[in-house]
């Protein structure tokens, strides 16, 4: 039986098995390889979420305990550890609003975070990240069963790299209850935040806060980490300092957010630190709060300054004297140009402006007028005259000699006040200061003289020149040994002086100062105080034989900068109340009261956190 | 007889369905053993799943609410431990995936690794039967599949 090997088709089936059957298995195992890299990444995934949860769990503690660490890594890495994958330390990264440590587990793996980290006094999210990586690696022989024979171009088998990424987002709270009465807070994370020197004397029928804690002015990076405290304590530092043996404080109440309240043997409790009332009674510990922070009550308050450019001086043009006009003193208006107007008084005579004109009213400009610019005469007769204007950011030395009256809602550069002057209710602006004065300047000359707000209340902003934040800024001197009796307003106000219900642009309610927190900062109060031409010192003197001579109903509030208290004057006022950053006290005032509010005293700080998956 | 069956040896006809019939076990073998891989990680997957969601649920879940007294508690305890069941099931698309004993009693306790913490164990303990018989292929052998997912909660 001879039968050409091309014509049998006995054994058909098994040739075809046997070309068919290795693509199959090649396929097949690939299939199943794909499976597996699901499988992987699904377990991958679990141990990601199971790691940064773990992870988060350490960091809100670590959180609620004061401390920041970076255990949250080792955490991390531990608890993928035991959910089946090794990663290294470096895969487990934190997202604040300061920036994040993230830049190994960006190198895996590129993709965005989807994480909004925020930072408010109330509460912070912060997002924990973790990252697991895996090569891939032939499970079966996929490869080996798909070469040999050259099966063309079918050659490249993948081997993706798995990555799963877990964040999760982390919201720490911190909540505050109300202890009592506080009427000074210093902000600065320093252990003489409040520093009483020389023969000084805190009298104070109300508590002292010193919060450096984790609210404000922490050191950078984190308020647990070094530099340690000037006394080798661990920060929190911000604390009270009773510099030499004739320094006192008679206070209600301390609370700090520093574990003591200041440096051992200068500061409470201690032999030097009393009682207001009885004052011979030492002040006891019970009236000491320690670990216990006071955020900023006016943290989210604002101020919007005027626009533009104001009328420093004005001339009546050459032979442009006008006609018409009505004989006597007329009030004139500035035509034109876009804000509010300036405004002028000069004399008529014979329909004529004859005076000097007197400017009384700066105006506010977005756009001035061209030169000569005509004017309105308040009773609207007469026509003709033309003045010519000189302008700038702001109205310099505004002494209330050459303004007559202070007018709210413009730029002055300093206020230099006369002895006796009354401020009609709204916000002054003071921008920069300049040589003579640095801001708000109230040199009040003899006990007779007053400086004096209107009832409805004002507030002083104390500011730069223009906008962004290049300096200098203005700052605050009341001196001299007349009174001085500065009432805030009750509710916010417009720059006029208007009533604001809503959406307000300066939420200025209780504050008679408002210093802008871009102002540059006091860094280090030296134990002698700071020097007369620092620019970030404010100071409150005077009253001489007048003790009773400033009432001060509101809030001075310097989150950046030192008050410096010399004199023996008594503060009295419906509610008083100071935040600055430093309070250098070398003279004997007294505080009669103190409601700062939002937090009228120290306060009991929780400090509770969540988080949930975000990623 | 033998006459019969020389002739049947000579028989060139139905060849292919005789050849079929010899390769066919092996097919169905090839065919079987992958089916039983591809179920094997389905079921891995399954359990995997089960458990993390699980766990999750049991560190975040509503019905698990976890007081921060110590020794930590959990509010709802039966209720919680329901509801873990429950995600289980979801995960798996199973809804009696956590039938008998399968999914074990969630636990919460310290923490091995540091004092003062509070973990959450979630386990499952799976047993997966292969269409083929054992023995046929390594991987394709009746076996428990145990997954636990710890998750760190306090």
């Amino acid at each position: 039986m001879k039968r050409s090997l091309r014509k049998c088709t006995a054994g058909a089936v098994g040739i075809v098995t046997a070309i068919v059957l290795p693509i199959l298995l090649g396929f097949g195992s690939l299939g199943i390889e794909v499976g597996h890299w699901h499988l992987a990444e699904r377990q991958m995934q679990g141990a990601a979420d199971a790691a940064a949860m773990s992870a988060a769990a350490q960091y809100i503690q670590d959180q609620i305990a004061g401390n920041t660490s970076t255990a949250y890594q080792t955490v991390g890495q531990h608890y993928a550890g035991l959910n089946g994958f090794t990663i290294p330390v470096a895969n487990t990264c934190l997202i604040s609003v300061s920036g994040d440590n993230c830049s190994a587990v960006r190198a895996l793996d590129a993709r965005p975070f989807n994480c909004t980290p925020t930072a408010t006094q109330t509460s912070e999210t912060y997002c924990i990240v973790v990252e697991i990586i895996q090569d891939t690696f032939q499970w079966l022989s996929t490869q080996a069963s798909m070469e040999p024979n050259g099966f063309g171009s079918v050659k490249v088998i993948p081997t993706p790299t798995l990555v799963a990424r877990s964040v999760v987002s982390i919201t720490i709270n911190f909540s505050h209850t109300v202890q009592g009465n506080s009427c000074i807070l210093a902000l600065a994370n320093d252990r003489n935040a409040i520093q009483v020197r020389g023969n000084g004397d805190i009298h104070a029928n109300c508590g002292l806060l010193i919060d450096g804690g984790r609210n404000q002015n922490a050191r950078t990076p984190t308020i647990n980490s070094s530099p340690a405290c000037s006394d080798g304590t661990t920060p929190p530092c911000g604390g009270l300092t009773l510099s030499g043996n004739n320094a006192f404080v008679h206070i209600t109440n301390l609370t700090t957010a520093a574990s003591t309240a200041g440096p051992t043997n200068s500061s409470c409790p201690g032999a030097r630190c009393f009682l207001y009332n009885p004052a011979i009674t030492t002040l006891p510990t019970s009236a000491i709060f320690t670990n216990t922070a006071t955020p900023d009550p006016y943290a989210g308050r604002m101020f919007t300054k005027p626009a533009g450019v104001v009328v420093r001086a004005i001339a009546v043009a050459n032979g442009k004297a006008g006609s018409g006009y009505t004989d006597g003193t007329r009030t004139f208006t500035v035509q034109g140009g876009v804000g509010i107007p300036a405004k002028f008084t000069a004399t008529v005579s014979g329909g004529k402006i004859t005076s000097v004109p007197v400017l009384i009213d700066p105006g506010a400009y977005t756009t001035l007028p061209a030169s000569p610019i005509l004017v309105a005469a308040d009773d609207v007769k007469g026509s003709g005259a033309n003045v010519t204007v000189t302008s700038g950011n702001c109205l310099p030395g505004a002494s209330f000699a050459t303004l007559p009256k202070p007018v709210p809602g413009r730029a002055y550069c300093s206020i230099p006040t006369p002895a006796s002057v009354n401020f009609p209710t709204g916000i002054y602006y003071v921008e920069g200061g300049d040589t003579s004065c640095p801001g708000l300047c109230m040199a009040t000359g003899g006990p007779t003289a007053s400086v004096t707000t209107d009832a409805a209340g004002v507030t002083f902003v104390l500011t730069n020149v223009g906008t962004g934040t290049t300096g200098p800024y203005a700052t605050f001197n009341i001196s001299s040994n007349g009174s001085v009796n500065l009432v805030a307003p009750a509710n916010n106000i417009n720059a006029d002086g208007t009533s604001c219900s809503s959406g307000c642009a300066n939420t200025t309610a209780g504050m008679i100062v408002f210093q802008d927190r871009n102002a540059p900062a006091t860094t280090l109060l030296p134990g002698g105080g700071l020097a007369n031409t620092d620019p970030t010192l404010n100071s409150l003197s005077g009253c001489g034989n007048n003790p009773i001579c400033r009432t001060l109903s509101g809030t001075l509030y310097l989150p950046k900068q030192t008050l410096n208290f010399s004199g023996n004057g008594i503060v009295q006022g419906t509610c008083f109340g100071l935040v600055s950053r430093y309070l250098d006290d070398a003279g004997t005032p007294t505080f009669q009261n103190g409601c700062l509010p939002g937090s009228t005293g120290g306060s009991t700080s929780t400090t509770t956190g969540t988080f949930r998956l975000a990623q | 007889m033998i006459q019969m069956f020389k002739r049947l040896l000579r028989c060139a006809r139905a060849t292919a369905a005789v050849e079929t019939a010899i390769f066919a076990p092996i097919y169905l073998m090839l065919t079987l053993g992958v089916t039983d891989l591809g179920m094997g990680i389905f079921v891995r997957m399954s359990v995997n799943a089960a458990t993390q969601s699980g766990a999750i649920y049991a560190a975040k879940g509503k019905a698990c609410e976890v007081t921060t007294t110590s020794p930590p508690a959990w509010v709802n305890s039966s209720g919680c431990v329901a509801a873990i069941k429950a995600v289980m099931n979801d995960a798996t698309g199973d809804s009696s995936f956590c039938a008998g004993s399968v999914c074990g009693t969630p636990s919460i306790g310290p923490c091995a690794d540091v004092a003062s913490t509070t973990c959450i164990i979630v386990s499952v303990s799976y047993r997966y039967v292969p269409l083929l018989p054992n023995a046929t292929y390594s991987w394709a052998q009746s076996m428990t599949v145990i997954s636990t997912s710890t998750v760190r909660i306090l």
